[in-house]
C-alpha cells in the first residue's frame, strides 16, 4: 500500500468566495446602501439602452 | 435614505398609518449582502381596515407635503430621492411579519425591518425566480433560524411549495 507522505492544504481560493460574502453580510446597513446606489449607477446606462429609464437614489449622507 | 424613513415615520406619527415595516430588497438587505433594485417597497397598516382605498391616504398626505409620483418607477411615490412602493399588510402572513418586526437603528432614524424568516417565507409564497435567489441568500447568513422558517412556512401552508424548489 502507498504511504502518504504529507497532505497539502487545499487552496484557499476554494473559499475565497464564501468568505467574500460572508464579507459582504457584515457590512453596516448604510455601507450596503451605498452599494445599492453604485449599482444603480452601473446599471442605469444599461437599463437605458433597453428602453427603461431609472434614476439612482440619492443618497442624503 | 435618512430623510425617506424620517417621512415614513412622520406617517406613522400623525396616524396616517398605524405602523409600517420595510420589506422586499431593502428588507433583505439588512440580512444579506448587496442587490439590485430600484425602490423601497414598505408594508403598512392602516387605523381604518375597512377603507376600500387603503392607500388613498398616503398618497393624499405624501402629495399634501410635495412628494409626487415618481417618473420612472410608476407604481411608487418619490420620497427624498428614493422611489417607495407602499404595500397594504393584505394577508396574515404580511400582518405576522409586521407585528414581529423588528426596529433598527440608520444613522440615528429608527425604522421597522420584517425579520429574515418572514422575509424569506414572504418570498416563498411569491415564487418568482428572483424570489428563489433571495431565498438562498437568506439560508447562507449565520445568523437565520431555519427552524422558525420552517414553523412559519408549516403555519401559513408554504411547506409544498418550499419543497417544489428544492425538487
Amino acid at each position: 500500500m502507498e504511504r502518504i507522505v504529507c497532505m497539502r492544504a487545499l487552496d484557499p481560493r476554494r473559499y475565497e468566495k464564501p468568505v467574500f460574502r460572508a464579507a459582504q453580510r457584515a457590512l453596516s446597513y448604510p455601507e450596503k446602501v451605498r452599494q445599492v446606489v453604485a449599482m444603480q449607477v452601473r446599471i442605469a446606462p444599461i437599463l437605458a439602452a433597453r428602453g427603461r429609464i431609472i434614476k439612482p437614489w440619492t443618497l442624503d449622507e | 435614505m435618512k430623510k425617506t424613513l424620517e417621512v415614513l415615520n412622520r406617517l406613522r406619527t400623525n396616524g396616517t398609518i398605524s405602523d409600517y415595516a420595510i420589506g422586499g430588497a431593502m428588507g433583505a438587505l439588512f440580512y444579506t449582502e448587496a442587490v439590485t433594485t430600484m425602490d423601497l417597497d414598505v408594508f403598512v397598516l392602516f387605523p381604518d381596515d375597512t377603507n376600500l382605498l387603503p392607500l388613498a391616504p398616503i398618497y393624499d398626505q405624501l402629495k399634501a407635503w410635495g412628494y409626487l409620483p415618481d417618473a420612472n418607477e410608476s407604481e411608487c411615490i418619490n420620497v427624498e430621492g428614493t422611489p417607495v412602493q407602499f404595500l397594504p399588510a393584505y394577508d396574515t402572513l404580511l400582518q405576522e411579519a409586521l407585528a414581529t418586526a423588528r426596529s433598527f437603528d440608520y444613522q440615528g432614524i429608527e425604522t421597522k425591518v420584517m425579520l429574515a424568516e418572514y422575509l424569506a417565507a414572504i418570498c416563498v409564497k411569491t415564487g418568482r425566480v428572483k424570489d428563489k435567489l433571495r431565498v438562498n441568500m437568506f439560508l447562507a447568513g449565520e445568523d437565520f433560524d431555519v427552524l422558525r422558517f420552517k414553523d412559519i412556512l408549516a403555519k401559513f401552508n408554504l411547506n409544498e411549495r418550499f419543497e417544489q424548489w428544492n425538487a
